[in-house]
């Protein structure tokens, strides 16, 4: 337990990342054939994501080193405790979830696509922070977002990116003397 | 009793300069814009809000939260008499009374009354707050660790249990704000946990990123899923206040509903929402016309306000004395107090006595402002909702990026709200509910120093022999048994499903 346990801890956050989805792909597949689980798959991949989290954290615990408190509690007591604490509150929630009472998984709304594409957005805006600096790149995000939302309006499409590229220069670089990242761009040309 | 009331003249001497007051000011402004703002909820208004205090002092910094706070719980009742449309859940009752109210051409009552009660019932949270806090806080000085442990965990299965019909997913997302609490370092030894050679995650998942992305961005992606770009306006009323004298009619609707909501808000995880309900329920059973409730009977819209604002006074109470939140937004508020390094709790009375008094009196003063603004910019405030979404959206995004890097200047702490945006968008579609994580998040670190500390102090015995330590626990056993309980009662009073 304590080997596996340490290839556990010593594994990169991506290859954790990619066990976990595809944990739950798998999972979503076996929900998706059973009927009784099809209308509730989607409460039962968030239940499943997070008794995952807390399966991996109670392995971990087993690499843990370090020295005894009083009453031989450790660094592991906690993460333990917690993790094994969840197991009889998941069943009761697995067994709710699976009850008749319980209402079915909602529909995704409409604009589900945007809410992917906007998240996309946002993360490929936060690493062009580096590159481009913050300014440019919360601009060109909050036109974007705007423009995938059917803002169609010139003046509106730039005076709300300008606006709050001058409300963040003044109020947080200037005034709460917070440096925003410039970019290696810019850093570059000036 | 005087000792209190001399402290709490201090705190007003404390903050009685121009700096502070445009501070409340400008919180009491945030928080009614945002409160309005149908999708902006007081939670997410302070955690939007929250980076803006890292540069100031901390008790500037938690004035201002504060006025946010009070601000936002009356904002949300402006659009809710105005176009049926609460800008906040707690204002969903306002609601019922307040928009028949202005449908009957009597929409200038409604915001009148909305606006009295809001500022009474927050002044009668404020002296119970007052009141309680000082002793509970004494009372908890003198508690074990292993009595504040019991005490966290009461807080927990409390707020798991007040989850309503899903409990099981509050107790569920209560152990997932645990664990997450657990990535870091061991505040005892000082053993990495959970960490996968991230550097940025030695201190732990950042609190105030976490909060953003749950109550914000999890918000927004929610809304952003059913979003109608061709969302309809609606007309806007014209009003006129009644005058002072007609407001004196309400005042025992006014006193009660501010006592139950201030009540109900000490219950960690009942909020406003809960205590407007309560209240609602409460006046209308006293109600010598309780038939007219729901078609636009004054003391509903008393009843309502009265009490989502005393629950703030409420929720201030655990918060303060025990360092327990009483509802999401005090969540947030112990968030501002960890990042000023400041522990929420009853050492806050010894450690920050001018802090915490300044913070009594601040409210007044937010109340005070409140009416005026409520007053002055009643007009103003219904405009709020023409704001358009494909404005509002983008700028709530920019702003959760700005304020969860400005906390630490921190990338990671941009890509973690980013993260529990996600999560939170996930969790809110499947019905499982956010605040319990921050919960989680925020009494995990205190229960796992508390465990260590009682454990050294008294060893294990020190869980089941000491009184008070016992009856917490039992209580909170209670708790969760009475949740299952009552909930096989429910299942079984439903009328059996017909088949058709």
């Amino acid at each position: 337990m304590t080997a596996f346990a340490k290839m556990l801890a010593s594994l990169s956050i991506w290859w954790i990342l990619l066990g976990f989805i595809v944990i739950l792909a798998a999972l979503f597949l076996v929900f998706s054939k059973n009927q009784r689980t099809r209308p509730v798959r989607g409460q039962l991949l968030v239940l499943s994501a997070i008794c995952l989290m807390a399966l991996l954290f109670f392995i971990i615990t087993f690499s843990f080193k370090g020295s005894k408190m009083a009453a031989g509690a450790t660094a592991a007591t906690m993460p333990r405790a917690w993790a094994v604490l969840l197991i009889p509150v998941a069943v009761l929630c697995g067994i709710n979830i699976l009850s008749k009472s319980n209402e079915p998984d909602p529909e995704f709304g409409p604009r589900w696509k945007m809410v992917i594409t906007v998240a996309a957005a946002i993360f490929a805006s936060v690493f062009l922070f580096k590159y481009i600096g913050y300014y440019l790149s919360s601009a060109v995000f909050l036109v974007l977002l705007m423009w995938l939302m059917e803002e169609r309006r010139p003046v509106t499409l730039v005076a709300v990116p300008l606006c709050w590229v001058l409300f963040s220069y003044f109020v947080f670089a200037k005034f709460l003397f917070i440096a925003l990242p410039a970019g290696a761009l810019f850093e570059a040309i000036f | 009793m005087a000792e209190i009331f001399q402290l709490t003249a201090g705190g007003f001497g404390e903050i009685l300069d121009v700096t502070s007051l445009l501070l409340i000011l400008i919180g009491v402004c945030v928080g009614i814009l945002g409160g309005a703002i149908p999708g902006i909820s007081p939670s997410m208004a302070v955690a939007l809000l929250l980076p803006m205090t890292y540069s100031m002092t901390p008790t500037q910094g938690i004035i201002m939260l504060m006025g946010i706070y009070i601000g936002a719980n009356y904002g949300g009742s402006i659009t809710a008499v105005a176009i049926n449309t609460p800008g906040t859940p707690s204002a969903a009752v306002t609601s019922f009374d307040g928009y028949p109210l202005a449908k009957a051409g009597r929409g200038g009552e409604a915001m009148g009354i909305s606006l009295w009660a809001s500022v009474f019932g927050g002044l009668i949270g404020a002296v119970i707050l007052m009141l309680c806090a000082v002793p509970l806080a004494r009372i908890a000085l003198k508690f074990w660790p292993s009595e504040y442990f019991a005490l966290c965990v009461l807080g927990l299965t409390t707020v798991a249990t007040l989850g309503g019909k899903e409990w099981q997913k509050s107790l569920v997302a209560v152990l997932f704000g645990l664990l997450l609490n657990m990535i870091g370092l061991d505040p005892v030894l000082g053993v990495k946990r959970f960490t996968f050679g991230i550097t940025a995650l030695y201190d732990g998942v950042a609190m105030v990123p976490v909060l953003i992305g749950l109550f914000a961005l999890g918000e927004v992606f929610a809304n952003l899923e059913s979003y109608n770009s061709s969302e309809k306006k609606f007309e806007k009323p014209v009003y006129k206040f009644p005058k002072i004298g007609y407001y004196w009619k309400l005042k025992w609707s006014i006193l009660r509903s501010g006592v139950v909501g201030c009540l109900i808000g000490v219950f960690p995880g009942a909020g406003g929402t809960i205590a407007s309900f309560l209240a609602y329920d409460v006046e209308k059973r006293m109600s010598k016309h309780p038939e007219e409730f729901g078609k636009g009977a004054p003391e509903g819209v008393v009843a309502a306000e009265a009490s989502n604002s005393g629950s703030v006074g409420g929720a201030m109470v655990p918060l303060l004395a025990l360092g327990i939140p009483g509802s999401s937004t005090a969540a947030v508020l112990i968030g501002a107090l960890m990042i000023h390094n400041l522990t929420p709790g009853p050492t806050l009375f010894t450690d920050e006595p001018d802090l915490v008094y300044a913070l009594f009196a601040s409210m007044f003063f937010a109340n005070a402002f409140m009416l005026l603004v409520g007053i002055f910019g009643s007009k103003l405030w219904v405009r709020v909702s023409d704001i358009p979404k494909t404005v509002l959206y983008p700028l709530i995004f920019a702003f959760s990026i700005l304020g969860s890097y400005s906390v630490k200047k921190s990338m990671a702490d941009v890509v973690v709200c980013l993260l529990f945006g996600v999560i939170g968008w996930i969790m809110k579609k499947y019905r499982y509910p956010a605040a319990p994580v921050v919960l989680g998040v925020v009494l995990g670190r205190l229960m796992e120093l508390n465990f260590s500390q009682a454990l050294m102090v008294g060893g294990a015995a020190s869980f089941y022999t000491r009184p008070l330590t016992v009856v917490l626990f039992a209580i909170s056993i209670a708790a969760v048994v009475y949740s299952i309980v009552s909930e096989k009662r429910a299942v079984g009073k439903r009328p059996p499903e017909t088949e058709e």
